[in-house]
């Protein structure tokens, strides 16, 4: 026997007739990595007295501590660095929070990629995700547009506003609105959704853009919003920049979870008050649109006012085509 | 009941996993004993692995699993080795008395290098383990222990010399499969 044979014999012989204590290995991993789960766990609370205490000794030496955000309060920080998925989500809120009209308050926070069932416990505006969705959730004032009953003018406010978004395109699948703080440490480690540095067009209301809040009214009367893309075409300026630095130009896409709260789909409606959801930021003031349901109902909307200065043509923006503008 | 301060056991869900775990489990362990020549000790190191495993169960080749639990296991017996409380090596044998003659202590050859082969440094004893279990390279075992080709050479070189001084036969001496380092003209 060679010297390599012999030790790997000797070898051999040392695990030979070495049986397992654990009766039930599967019971076993899982209480280890309950074990390890734990650890973790009481790191991380060693680490929030830390903070607190940090926080304490800031405050006795007199200088000012801003205070907690609203989600902080519920929803503890996971520390990750900024990539360019949290820049894309970043956009994606902030395009839907200001195409509504609206304003955030606090930090936003997102969870994810989360599979499909456990987006659906949060809301069944998820429910038809087939795919991992990202879950944005912000705090603040955020009006439903797409909400039942509301020809009169009056426009429910909720301060919630979920955000679905599907993890391979980056599309809102869904949008929930409520007045509840749903705690996403209940699915996993949200992340804080933080402005990027520098880099983005910020996403303001030009002067000579229409309100993003109006009544639109049918042109048969009811419109049947469906299932399926729809398609909105306005007359207006060729090409608007938005805030992720891609031209719109000519006619705008969007589906009818764009409209309002997924629940619009399906649904018809005499008139509605609300907004497309984050395509409508580039609307001019006085731009006629016509909105193509997959149905075939057509909506003439107006925007209503008279754009009080020619809207020039540096919308079109740095990153636009020049030829389409 | 379940002790206070227990933490919650979370079941582990993946059906498949569960089956690779039920199926190796037994395997690993005795792989861990030659690797660490401490059953109890390959018990942990196992488990620890697994638990590793299931965290990145789906990125796995399904093929590449077993291989990918025993890399774990390798690295972190590598590493063990400089935790201070390894300096204490629980041992079945006590120490050889005073007193006895030649004649009243009979020991085999076979014992003789078992005994060696467990009181070698924990490192020693991994590099000879994916050396000669494994049979891998000097390349591919410090590949595995993220430490340099060297290392692998010095720390075995010391393994054997340990055990040809407890009576391993060395007229016959091969080495295994040999790095492109070691390849003769």
């Amino acid at each position: 026997m060679t010297e390599a044979e012999q030790i790997r014999q000797l070898l051999l012989e040392a695990g030979d007739g070495v049986v397992p204590r654990a009766t039930d290995p599967v019971e076993a991993v899982a209480r280890r990595r309950s074990r390890r789960k734990a650890s973790r766990v009481v790191a991380l609370s060693a680490a929030a007295v830390l903070v607190a205490a940090t926080a304490v000794a800031i405050a006795v030496s007199g200088h000012s501590i801003g205070a907690k955000t609203p989600a902080a309060t519920t929803t503890s920080v996971a520390q990750r660095k900024v990539s360019a998925v949290d820049t894309k989500l970043w956009v994606i809120s902030e395009q839907s929070v200001l195409g509504r009209g609206n304003r955030a308050t606090g930090t936003r926070w997102a969870l994810g990629p989360l599979p499909v069932n456990k987006a659906q416990q949060i809301s069944d505006s998820g429910g038809s995700a087939t795919n991992p969705v990202y879950v944005i959730e912000m705090r603040g004032s955020f009006l439903c547009g797409g909400c039942s009953g509301h020809g009169t003018g009056s426009v429910p406010t909720y301060h919630v506003l979920t955000l679905y978004v599907l993890a391979s395109n980056f599309t809102i699948l869904g949008v929930g609105l409520d007045n509840t703080w749903y705690d996403l440490n209940r699915l996993g480690k949200p992340f804080p959704l933080v402005e990027p540095p520098g880099g983005l067009t910020p996403l303001e209301r030009h002067p000579n853009m229409a309100p993003f809040v109006g009544t639109w009214r049918s042109a048969s009367g009811i419109l049947k919003v469906t299932l399926g893309t729809n398609r909105l075409n306005y007359g207006g300026p060729t090409c608007l920049e938005f805030a992720s630095g891609t031209p719109q130009c000519q006619s705008i896409t969007f589906t009818t979870r764009g409209v309002g709260i997924g629940a619009d789909a399906g649904r018809s409606y005499r008139s509605l008050v609300g907004v497309i959801a984050s395509d409508t930021v580039g609307l001019a003031v006085g731009s006629q649109i016509t909105l193509t349901t997959a149905s075939g109902d057509e909506l003439i909307v107006s925007t209503g006012g008279k754009p009080s200065v020619p809207i020039p043509n540096p919308w079109c923006g740095p990153s636009a085509r020049k030829a389409a503008c | 009941m379940e002790e206070a301060g227990e933490p919650v056991i979370m079941p582990l869900d993946d059906d498949e996993f569960s089956a690779f775990v039920r199926l190796r489990y037994a395997a690993l362990v005795r792989y861990g004993a030659s690797l660490l020549g401490d059953p109890a000790g390959a018990e942990d190191l196992v488990q620890l692995s697994l638990v590793k495993l299931n965290r990145a169960f789906d990125r796995v080749d399904p093929e590449r699993r077993e291989a990918y639990t025993r890399r774990v296991m390798a690295r972190a017996g590598w590493r063990q080795a400089r935790r201070r409380w390894n300096g204490e090596v629980p041992t079945a044998h006590v120490p050889e008395r005073a007193g006895l003659g030649d004649g009243e202590v009979v020991v085999d050859d076979r014992d003789a290098l078992r005994r060696a082969l467990a009181g070698l440094p924990l490192r020693q004893r991994v590099v000879l383990t994916l050396r000669y279990l494994d049979e891998l390279s000097e390349a591919e075992t410090a590949d595995v222990l993220g430490c340099s080709v060297g290392t692998v050479k010095s720390r075995a070189a010391r393994g054997i010399e340990a055990l040809r001084r407890s009576g391993l036969a060395s007229e016959h001496e091969v080495t295994p499969r040999i790095g492109q380092q070691g390849v003769e003209p």
